[in-house]
Order: C-alpha cells, then sequence, then structure tokens
C-alpha cells in the first residue's frame, strides 16, 4: 500500500477574520513555530473562527460583503457566480459566499465537514457531519446487524423497528460539554501551522462526536450493535446527506462507541458521551 | 475503528482539501499548486524515526544538508510542475465519487535524471504568482524555482519581501521574521530565531504511476533523463474511509 499525508496547507482547523482586508481584532497569539493559539471564540458573533473541515466562518471583506447574515453564523462556503460577487443575488442567510476571483469554479459548493455554527438556519446545513443547532445531528443506536454499505441507506426510517436511542444533539458548546469537542487540542490551539524540527510531524485531528448530556428516553428494547450519527435534515431521503455509521461495543471493545452496559431497555434514560471520531494526517492509498 | 462515511461526507472531506482556508482572499490571488517530483531514493515517511520534517528537509531545503540524506539536497527533485492560475477553476475539483482530482496532461522538463518515487504538492502564500512572470524567481513554470523553495515552503511571506534581480525570495528567515496568516491577515511577527518551518506543504504520496495505472499521481513515464520533457497526468484521490 501506498501513503498520502496531508500537510499544514491540507489540514483542517484554521482561523478566519471576519474582514480579512482590515487588521481584525485579535482573536489569537503566535505562539510558537508551529502553533497559533485562539484567546477568544464566540459563536455566532464575529466569525473568527476555524475553517476547513472544521468551520465555522468564512471570509468577509469590506467590499464585498460575504455574508447577510447578522449573525456570521456560516455553514459552509458557496462560490457564488461572478454576478452575485458584486450583487449579492441569490445569497441566504447562514451561507458564506467567496469570491469569484479565488478561483474556484463557479456556483461550487464546498462544505465543512464540521461546524462550529449553531444559531442560524439556512438551506445548506444538512451539508455537514456535526455541529449546528440543538437538533441538527442526531446519534441513533440500533440493535440487529449494521448496513455492510453506508452509501446504501438511503432511508434511515427504515431501520426504525430496530431503533434503541434517537439523542438530539445539543449545539456546540465551548466548554467541551456539548455537540463534539477536541481531543488533541485545545479549543485555542490549533494543528500545525507548519512542521519544523520541533514539530516534525502533523497531529492528527481527534474529536468527540455525538455528545449529548441530555437525558434521552429510549424508545425500544434490544442490544444496541451499530450506530449512525450525522445530519437529520431528511431522515427518509439520505441522498447528498452527510452521516457515518459506525460499532457498538463495551467499554473497552475497542468499538467505535463503547458503552458499560450494551443491554437497552426502552423507558429508560441514557446520555451520551459520544465517540471517537479521528480525522488521520497518514492515509493509505 | 470501523466508522464509514457517507458519499456527501467524503465529498465534503475532499473539497475541504481542495479549497484550503488559504487559497483565496478579496484580492485576485491564483491559488496555485506546485507539484515537486521526488526520487525514489527518498522515502516518503511513514511516521517512524524519519519523520516529515526530515523528508520535507531531504527533499525542499537546498541550503544545505540539513535532511537526512548527505550532500546537496536539489538532486532529488527531478522537476516541478506549477498549475497555472486560468486552470484551477476547471481542473481542480472534487468529483461525485467523493475524489479529489486535479487534471492536467501537461509537460514538464526533468532537471535531475532518476526514478520518481513520491510526489510534494505545495501551496505556495497568499500571493498572487501569476505564471510566467519573475516575481518570486518563477522565471518559467517548468524551472526549479530553487531559491523559492528554499524560503518560501514556509508560514506566508512577509509583506516586505527581498526580490533580487535573480528573483530570490528571502523571507521570514533570513529577516529573522516570520509571517503567517493570523486573522486572515496577513501579520510579520519579529524576533522569533531563525529556523526552517514548512508551512505551504499542502500534501505528499508515493503513489506515483503511469497514467491510468490508478495511481494518485500519474505521469507518463516514471524513469526520468534530465532535460527530457515528460507529461504529468494530475492527482487523484479518493476519499473512501477514515480510520
Amino acid at each position: 500500500m501506498a501513503t498520502y499525508v496531508l500537510g499544514p496547507m491540507a489540514f483542517p482547523c484554521y482561523t478566519w477574520s471576519n474582514d480579512y482586508t482590515t487588521t481584525p481584532a485579535a482573536v489569537g497569539v503566535y505562539t510558537g513555530p508551529s502553533t497559533f493559539q485562539l484567546t477568544s471564540h464566540t459563536i455566532g458573533t464575529a466569525p473568527q473562527w476555524v475553517s476547513g473541515i472544521v468551520s465555522g466562518c468564512g471570509r468577509y471583506g469590506t467590499s464585498v460583503k460575504f455574508d447577510n447574515d447578522a449573525d456570521h453564523d456560516y455553514y459552509g462556503f458557496v462560490v457564488e457566480s461572478y454576478e452575485q460577487a458584486t450583487t449579492r443575488l441569490g445569497s441566504s442567510a447562514g451561507t458564506t459566499l467567496v469570491p469569484a476571483n479565488c478561483n474556484l469554479p463557479f456556483g461550487q459548493e464546498f462544505f465543512p465537514l464540521i461546524t462550529v455554527g449553531s444559531t442560524s438556519t439556512t438551506d445548506k446545513w444538512q451539508k455537514f457531519l456535526a455541529g449546528g443547532p440543538t437538533g441538527a445531528t442526531r446519534l441513533n443506536i440500533y440493535s440487529g446487524s449494521k448496513p455492510t454499505n453506508v452509501d446504501a441507506i438511503t432511508d434511515l426510517t427504515a431501520y426504525n423497528s430496530n431503533l434503541l436511542i434517537s439523542f438530539p444533539i445539543p449545539a456546540f458548546a465551548t466548554n467541551n460539554t456539548t455537540g463534539f469537542k477536541f481531543r488533541n487540542y485545545d479549543l485555542g490551539i490549533y494543528p500545525r501551522i507548519g512542521i519544523n524540527s520541533t514539530y516534525p510531524e502533523m497531529e492528527p485531528l481527534k474529536m468527540v462526536l455525538g455528545i449529548c448530556p441530555t437525558k434521552t428516553l429510549s424508545t425500544g428494547d434490544g442490544n444496541a450493535t451499530w450506530f449512525w450519527f450525522g445530519n437529520y435534515s431528511s431522515p427518509s431521503n439520505l441522498d447528498g446527506i452527510s452521516y457515518l455509521t459506525g460499532d457498538v461495543g463495551l467499554i473497552g471493545s475497542g468499538s467505535d462507541l463503547e458503552m458499560a452496559d450494551t443491554m437497552i431497555n426502552s423507558g429508560n434514560y441514557y446520555t451520551s458521551s459520544g465517540f471517537n471520531f479521528t480525522i488521520p494526517v497518514y492515509y493509505s492509498v | 475503528m470501523a466508522i464509514s462515511l457517507s458519499r456527501q461526507a467524503r465529498k465534503n472531506v475532499a473539497n475541504s482539501l481542495r479549497g484550503s482556508p488559504r487559497m483565496g482572499d478579496s484580492s485576485a490571488s491564483t491559488g496555485q499548486l506546485y507539484f515537486a517530483f521526488i526520487d525514489n531514493r527518498v522515502s516518503v515517511p511513514n511516521g517512524s524515526t524519519f519523520t516529515m520534517f526530515d523528508y520535507l528537509n531531504t527533499c525542499m531545503n537546498f541550503s544545505g544538508n540539513d535532511g537526512a540524506i548527505a550532500g546537496n539536497n536539489s538532486q532529488y527533485v527531478l522537476g516541478t510542475y506549477i498549475s497555472k492560475r486560468t486552470d484551477m477553476p476547471t481542473d481542480f475539483n472534487v468529483l461525485d465519487d467523493a475524489t479529489l482530482s486535479y487534471f492536467t496532461q501537461s509537460n514538464w522538463v526533468a532537471h535531475n535524471s532518476g526514478t520518481i518515487g513520491s510526489v510534494i504538492v505545495l501551496r505556495p502564500p497568499n500571493y498572487q504568482v501569476p505564471e510566467g512572470t519573475d516575481t518570486y524567481g518563477l522565471t518559467n513554470i517548468n524551472n526549479i524555482p530553487l531559491t523559492f523553495l528554499t524560503y518560501g515552503i514556509g508560514p506566508d511571506v512577509t509583506t516586505t519581501y527581498n526580490s533580487t534581480t535573480t528573483g530570490s525570495v528571502s523571507s521570514s528567515i533570513g529577516n529573522n521574521q516570520m509571517s503567517v496568516i493570523k486573522n486572515g491577515v496577513k501579520s510579520t511577527i519579529s524576533g522569533t530565531n531563525s529556523e526552517t518551518i514548512y508551512g505551504a506543504f499542502h500534501s505528499c504520496s508515493d503513489s506515483v504511476g503511469t497514467i491510468g495505472s490508478g495511481a494518485v499521481f500519474e505521469f507518463d513515464n516514471l524513469t526520468i533523463s534530465a532535460g527530457a520533457t515528460y507529461t504529468f497526468g494530475g492527482m487523484n484521490l479518493k476519499i473512501t474511509r477514515f480510520v
């Protein structure tokens, strides 16, 4: 097997300013040759947040306003047409538009996998895997056999007879208590912006998704074996929806989601501390 | 770990790799990609004692023997290809099957002889680097921009760079300064210790093969002779799974 390796320019998480062309309020400090630390991060206001695979905001220029949502609560990026770049046609609240002169195809959309945006909704929000307002994503625990082909799960409701618990995931909180959290980064420390002798390797991005401290009523009885997690905007039609599946097992089993007891009883209340999700640096190709 | 991502999620990952945060700004930046074709005498690291920093130092730091392999290191770059600014919108895309694809069938002239073993992909600093100009010593898109690669592979260049008559760029290291994109704006931070930092590094891979082989990077020929012209087929990285 060959190897494919990500570097700083391809890796997720990067800070953006709410205004590229003027000096913004400081949101972080340079703390070393390969690190940059956030000092402030306010969800839903000034979009000085991460971008890339994990995103909370987008570009914002003084000459071309990229978003008409006063909360600057972005979910992703849409490359506007040349006309839109100047006239703002077609923009919708919560979307971020980048100018055509950044060499992306007109009309192409690219969205973060995970967004820290939490307050706005937009017709584009089904594109991300995690984040968004409370209930935008769900963690569903199932009994029975996990579908072998993740893309064959076109209608999530078809598995309702095996559904044990359905956690509506709360919006992301900066204290890492709801939504998701970063395992190997303080909220304020980004992945490496560069590789040097002190930091000779990139670090994988390690997260926990599906954190739901809200007590949730189980609706089925059975042995939890697999889970579905993702965007819950259209559960009966998952075409174009970001989601994932994984295995459930006992603590220590090494399963994607570990539980003290996989036997679920209907009528009981459960919380979720989430499951591990990693974006690696090294890939086998 | 048995997590499986849906196609849309995989496309999101590919799109994030394609649209790195620094690729565009309010000015007419180019978002170009630089491909450096590396001799197979240097192995892509796999997380062992030969680190990514060692690999980049060996392949790209032409100022001396800073890598794990002795001697002047420029001989390991067999040649380069720089994507044209105007080709980026149409040629660098995410396909419906979540493949990050850079399509080109472009010629490049080899500078050294050897066998292609890996490819390094670089995203240059956020400055516009028009093809065919000498702003950063890039007199010809098919030449190895040695000086640029020596100093430009790091955080974005300072707002004040030295552009000598030879087109060299002496940026963050020589001036004891470092530029980073801080809050989306290029900032210069003074007083740092001079050191080599690779920040423009996008990715690398030793998945190389002939055109049609299905390798991530494809070429018409992997055995290279200095001075000869070859065809670079492009890049195809299919996002299939995570671990």
